[in-house]
């Protein structure tokens, strides 16, 4: 059985830490609706895809361990994925390999959109969609940004889901993730970049 | 001047306010010069606009697989 819940019902953190400590099963599930994905994905960016499951899974478990030390002071989502990168980086350590994340090195699959004199080779217009709300209105092209966004390699997603949806700064999301300052530019930019082109192609064959 | 392909690869750290005073204002300059640009500018906005946007218009989905790691962990927090 599959229940869809609106996430406004329990979008305070505080409520829903306060339901989980009270053993409320309602809590437990909506809290791992809204943050395991973000967890396997950030275990993924930091230590790739073989462990990351087992480690999101360890993280909730310490984050049940020191709820009570959870103050509210970064949102809940920021806090677990303080806590799944600490558990990612630990096991790397202990793994000791390189885990192989080259596949964020991949050059772009998408075409040059540049000409020989680096102008745009195509004309880039504006949209008829120009606001968020009417994007989002729109089921097909909120269905593209969510596919998008979850296909993303693991680091641009991290990245994307650190700076833009959780604010935070490039300094902590390089020492959560553990990348260089220009690495975190770029793999954000990239994450933006992919998901303007979705939107760009939907837009044009409107 | 600033080249279309190089104010693309700059977008975001021009909207991340991450450029330098002289590379803004040559950032600022092409924009004023090019169309194309201005409106590439608006669409990379409205994107990490929607983005920010989606998941409060996205329904949370509590499938078996959700339950079953809520109840693990709700049984894990019983015990302590
Ligand atoms: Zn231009």
């Amino acid at each position: 059985m599959t229940d869809q819940l609106q996430r406004q019902d329990f979008i305070n953190d505080a409520a829903l830490v306060e339901g989980m400590l009270d053993g409320d099963s309602a809590s437990f599930e909506m809290a791992v609706a809204l943050y395991h994905p973000t967890m396997v994905n950030i275990a993924k960016a930091i230590i790739g895809e073989a462990f990351a499951e087992e480690i999101a899974q360890d993280a909730w478990i310490s984050a049940i361990r020191s709820l009570t030390e959870f103050a509210g002071r970064s949102s809940l989502r920021t806090w677990l994925i303080q806590i799944t990168a600490n558990a990612a980086k630990t096991r790397l350590r202990r793994e000791k390999r390189q885990v192989s994340l080259d596949e964020n090195w991949q050059t772009n699959e998408m075409e040059d959109r540049f000409d020989h004199s680096g102008h745009w080779g195509e004309p880039v217009s504006q949209w008829d969609l120009e606001t968020p709300e009417a994007i989002l209105a729109n089921s097909e092209l909120s269905d593209i940004i969510s596919q998008t966004f979850e296909q993303l390699p693991p680091q641009q997603q991290a990245v994307l889901t650190l700076y833009d949806l959780e604010g935070e700064s490039m300094s902590d999301i390089c020492n959560i993730l553990d990348i260089s300052a220009s690495n975190a530019r770029v793999l954000l930019h990239r994450a933006r970049s992919t998901i303007q082109q979705k939107i760009a192609q939907y837009q044009d064959h409107f | 001047m600033l080249k279309c392909r190089e104010i693309e690869q700059m977008a975001s750290d021009y909207l991340n306010k991450d450029l330098s005073f002289q590379q803004r204002m040559a950032f600022k300059m092409h924009l004023f010069l090019c169309h194309n640009c201005r409106n590439y500018i608006r669409q990379l906005k409205t994107t990490i606009s929607s983005v920010q946007l989606m998941p409060a218009k996205q329904s949370v989905v509590i499938d078996d697989k959700v339950k079953d790691l809520a109840k693990q962990l709700r049984e894990h927090a019983s015990k302590q």
